[in-house]
């Protein structure tokens, strides 16, 4: 964080609460807090969370006194936004909220899953599109884009990965099956470099591309990053917040999909990056 | 002897300098792992609080080292990281066992029975002399650790006692652990026919329909061996005899007489809110050094074997309590032969061999509630165990059969603990800790232990704490009960238990994603030292004892254990770290002062504690290849002043590791490893139990590794 930004902090946690409370992760990774301040003009109060669940339930205790809604922002802070009582918790940056036991509202970090299917349907020519995953982490995102490659006409075969070993075994394999390689968030295989790599050399050997969620993924060599933009994120939290869910749980998907293209990774698979929706 | 010179220490220090001063050698790029691994898994502690905490939140100074550390620098035992990679802990080895000190205290034969040694959070230190193993006695290899958490200082308020330096958590993986699920397999082979070899298979997944329930298994199992060095050390004159022939000469070459072995098996389930550890493992040591006055190249030999077996239950409560139980059953035993020249015992044997053996069981269990009551947080538990030991000697001759009466004492001990602690946060930037502890122990009585910290954040960056906290450290079993005849040593049942009082000033600061400063200062007294008193005069004794003759006439000359004297310790630190995108780099500096003082009498400096300790490392990522050091500086030490005058220490030992990873179509990792590269010849101080005043520190030793993960 910059010597700005943290005075910049400290003046917004010196402020008078006038909005909603924003938790804040302390990695400023997917610029989610940025976006979704910015989409509250100006209305919101920071709380930065240390990653020390009894402090920033604490704190959280504190400074949302009177606060109609929470946005909680990063993997963890929907259940310590849970702590403060009373106020709804909208919830942003969780990579499986079905593993979450807070109720609110979980904005997807996935587009929506029929514009994903309708790019790989579409543009990436794909009938069969292998999802790589850990069980223990992702089933029920698995079965989610099973469920939507369904409808969509596209089949996915799960890749399930439970070590490294079974990630030598069955990617190359299912490489023969299918046309493209889709990889889970926050899953053990897309946050290991050599996992990542090595799926990225299967693919390119097979010259298949490889599709993620998030935009740093197509600096590791991934061809493609299929990405909810943060302020598509931002607005659709700040409209749920207007009827916040304070029993169960609502996953919402943001109509927005930004394309990014690794020029280099796609030119290694002997794609045309243009064709694969990347700007000139 | 090669010290440390005036020109060495300059290098070590330039190239120090350099290693964290230099740019990195890779771009200041965004590396997309980093952040991930920043949003997904934040640094966390457990030891100190019994709940997952931000270091910058905890109630103690504190350094963690991950399992990316660990790889990196190549560490293979917890001794090492304590050396290497601690700031202010240390151990000083004599080939029987790594023995630790920690800012500024170290006491000769005290076989780290004032740190806290836990697996798991499962405290690993035994009945018998509480000894906590940092070699491979007690733990698992660490390539099967997640996580290492050193806490400095009297800490163990949630524990009870035992944590006069503080303590040290080994946290290991699980079956969902990325490095660990699926099959690994590690060998290793070097120089003095090293070889040693871990296989471990961890599992993940869900049960259940519609409230699915995560498992996760680890089971693992392994072996260590080494024929060990080949002494070659000066001879000197014993003044009693050391060869079977009778000659007093100490010293000189022996070969085969250093080996170590030792096997291990470990197991960690998990279903929903249950768990279970069990762990098994033998070590046996020769101590090449002859202690105890044994014959010198003869197989001095100490076998350690612990198995623990814990269950656990942890569950949040619809009331908003979180509850949390377990029970455990611990066994040791320990195993000595001991070697003697004296050709009159069992004639014509030219000597005899001292056997003891002892077998001890701790069995206990603990109830923890804790709860978040809007800014507080409220923890209250107890802890109660059991523990009964068995012990007995015997002298054999060492041809034939035969021999003395075994010798069989029996005897209990009981540990039992309650305790509080509130954590209080009623502003942004101030925590304010507030603990306390009743501790029932047998030997020892009861103490109570209290502990403050103040915790001001003015940045989320930045952490100072002000501490203050008690500890206590009972008797062990042996120093309260140990006697072997009225030949040596006499009991003391009045023996009371150690105390310590700290103040400590400790900060924390991120001063960027990629570096990471820490201080300390502390200043502490611990008073009521328990240490071995030769028996002067009849009126010397305590706790009642009394001869054969049924006085104490008869008592002098005999060894008992007494609390006697005051030792007063003040001290800073610093650390300093530094990670990028490849690269990364460590620095810590310790600086202590430690004074004894005995019934009133004038201060003196504890043998064996350097005033100063230092540790540098450096590593850099090219590709597939990774080359890293790791340099250690002991200080000067004392020797034992009650049997010479003079210093050890002041010498510099490094490790160094080159990696690469390749695919041999699973992943693999070769590692390199030279460890004491430079073949230091530094010298350590020598415990009473030894001839000499000063013994020489391991020498080079060169390791191939091949890790395969499939």
């Amino acid at each position: 964080m910059t010597l700005a930004a943290r005075l910049l902090l400290v003046a917004s946690l010196a402020a008078p609460a006038t909005g909603s409370v924003v938790l804040k992760p302390r990695s400023e990774s997917f610029g989610l807090t940025d976006a979704i301040v910015r989409a509250l003009s100006g209305e919101a109060r920071v709380v930065e969370l240390t990653g020390d669940d009894l402090a920033d339930s604490s704190r959280l205790a504190r400074e949302s006194k009177g606060q109609r809604v929470l946005f909680a922002v990063g993997p963890k802070s929907a259940e310590v936004a849970a702590e403060a009582r009373g106020a709804a918790v909208v919830s942003l940056g969780v990579a499986n909220p079905a593993q979450v036991r807070t109720p609110g509202t979980y904005i997807s970090f996935y587009p929506r899953l029929d514009k994903v299917f309708e790019y790989l349907r579409d543009t990436l020519k794909a009938k069969a599109v292998g999802f790589v995953f850990t069980p223990a982490r992702n089933r029920e995102i698995a079965l989610g884009f099973v469920k939507a490659g369904e409808a969509a006409g596209v089949a996915v075969v799960p890749v399930t990965v439970n070590s490294t070993g079974d990630l030598y075994r069955s990617v190359k394999p299912a490489l023969g099956k299918v046309d493209a390689l889709l990889l889970a968030i926050g899953d053990p295989v897309t946050t290991s470099r050599e996992s990542v790599e090595y799926v990225v050399e299967q693919s390119q050997a097979a010259k298949k591309p490889t599709v993620g969620f998030l935009e740093g993924l197509t600096r590791e060599g991934v061809t493609l990053a299929l990405v909810a933009p943060p302020a598509a994120m931002a607005k659709a939290a700040t409209e749920a917040a207007q009827q916040p869910q304070t029993v169960g749980k609502k996953r919402i998907e943001v109509d927005q999909m930004q394309v990014v293209v690794s020029r280099k990774a796609a030119e290694a698979i002997g794609a045309n990056p243009e064709a694969l929706g990347a700007q000139r | 002897m090669r010290s440390a010179s005036p020109a060495r220490l300059a290098g070590a220090l330039a190239l120090g300098a350099w290693t964290l001063l230099c740019p990195p050698v890779a771009t200041a790029q965004e590396d997309f792992f980093e952040q991930a691994a920043q949003y997904f898994n934040n640094e966390r502690i457990e030891g100190v609080s019994k709940h997952a905490e931000d270091p910058k939140e905890t109630p103690a100074t504190v350094t963690i080292l991950s399992r990316e550390d660990i790889e990196r620098w190549g560490f293979r035992t917890l001794s090492e990281v304590l050396n290497y990679a601690s700031l202010g802990n240390f151990t000083l080895s004599d080939k029987r066992y790594d023995l630790v000190g920690s800012r500024g205290l170290f006491f000769f034969e005290d076989f780290n029975t004032r740190i806290l040694v836990m697996l798991n959070g499962h405290p690993v230190n035994e009945p018998w002399s509480s000894f906590g193993g940092v070699g491979r006695e007690m733990l698992v290899p660490l390539d099967l650790v997640e996580r290492i958490e050193i806490v400095y200082g009297p800490s163990s308020l949630l524990y009870g006692g035992y944590s006069l330096y503080g303590i040290v958590n080994v946290v290991t993986g699980n079956g969902a652990s990325e490095a660990l699920a699926g099959w690994r397999v590690r060998v290793t082979g070097g120089n003095q026919a090293t070889g040693s070899g871990v296989v471990s298979w961890g599992g993940s997944g869900l049960t259940g329909g519609d409230d699915p329930r995560e498992w996760k298994v680890l089971v693992a199992a392994g072996y260590y061996g080494s024929a060990g060095e080949e002494i070659d050390l000066p001879e000197e004159d014993a003044g009693f005899p050391v060869r079977f022939d009778g000659s007093t000469a100490w010293g000189g070459r022996a070969e085969g007489v250093d080996s170590e072995k030792a096997p291990f098996a470990f197991v960690t389930a998990s279903r929903g809110d249950w768990s279970l550890m069990a762990r098994t493992g033998v070590r046996e040591k020769e101590g090449a050094y002859a202690p105890y006055g044994t014959v010198f190249g003869a197989g001095q030999t100490q076998r350690d074997h612990r198995t623990l077996l814990e269950v656990k239950w942890d569950r949040r409560l619809a009331s908003g309590w979180d509850v949390a139980a377990r029970a455990f059953h611990d066994i040791y035993t320990y195993r000595e032969r001991d070697p003697y020249a004296d050709p009159t015992v069992f004639p014509p044997a030219p000597g005899y061999r001292f056997a003891l053996n002892t077998d001890s069981r701790d069995t206990g269990g603990e109830l923890r509630f804790s709860r978040r009551l809007g800014s507080h947080f409220v923890t209250v538990g107890g802890e109660i165990r059991h523990r009964s030991l068995g012990r007995d000697f015997q002298l054999r001759p060492l041809v034939g059969a035969g021999g003395s009466a075994v010798t069989e004492q029996q005897t209990t001990g009981r540990f039992a603990v309650l305790y509080a602690q509130e954590e209080w946060r009623p502003t942004e930037r101030f925590t304010l800790v507030l603990g306390g502890n009743w501790a029932d122990t047998d030997p020892g009585g009861s103490k109570a232990q209290p502990r403050v910290a103040a915790i001001f954040k003015p940045d989320p960056t930045l952490s100072l704490k002000a501490l203050y906290g008690r500890g206590f450290r009972p008797p062990t079993i042996f120093e309260a009960s140990y006697e072997d005849d009225f030949e040596t040593q006499i009991p003391n049942p009045s023996l009371e238990s150690e105390e310590i009082e700290s103040w400590e000033l400790s900060t924390i600061w991120s001063a960027s994603p990629r570096v990471a400063v820490q201080g300390y200062a502390f200043r502490s007294r611990l008073d009521g030292l328990i240490q071995g008193v030769e028996i002067g005069a009849p009126s010397e004794v305590q706790g009642g004892i009394v001869g054969r003759s049924g006085t104490a006439e008869d008592l002098v000359g005999l060894l008992q254990y007494q609390s006697r004297g005051v030792v007063r310790s003040s001290g800073v630190g610093a650390a300093m770290r530094f990670r990028d995108r490849g690269t990364s780099a460590y620095l810590n500096l310790a600086w202590a002062r430690s004074r004894q003082q005995v019934d009133g009498g004038p201060e003196e400096k504890l043998p064996a504690s350097s005033a100063l300790l230092g540790s540098i490392g450096f590593s850099q990522r090219f590709g597939d290849w990774t080359g890293s050091y790791a340099v250690r500086f002991m200080g000067p030490h004392a020797v034992d002043s009650a049997r010479g005058a003079g210093e050890a220490g002041k010498f510099l030992t490094m490790n160094a590791r080159v990696s690469y990873k390749t695919r041999l179509v699973y992943p693999v990792t070769f590692h390199l490893d030279l460890r004491n590269a430079l073949d230091e010849e530094g010298l350590q101080a020598a415990s009473y139990v030894y001839v000499p005043l000063r013994l020489p520190v391991d020498g080079r030793r060169v390791e191939l590794s091949a890790e395969l993960r499939f």
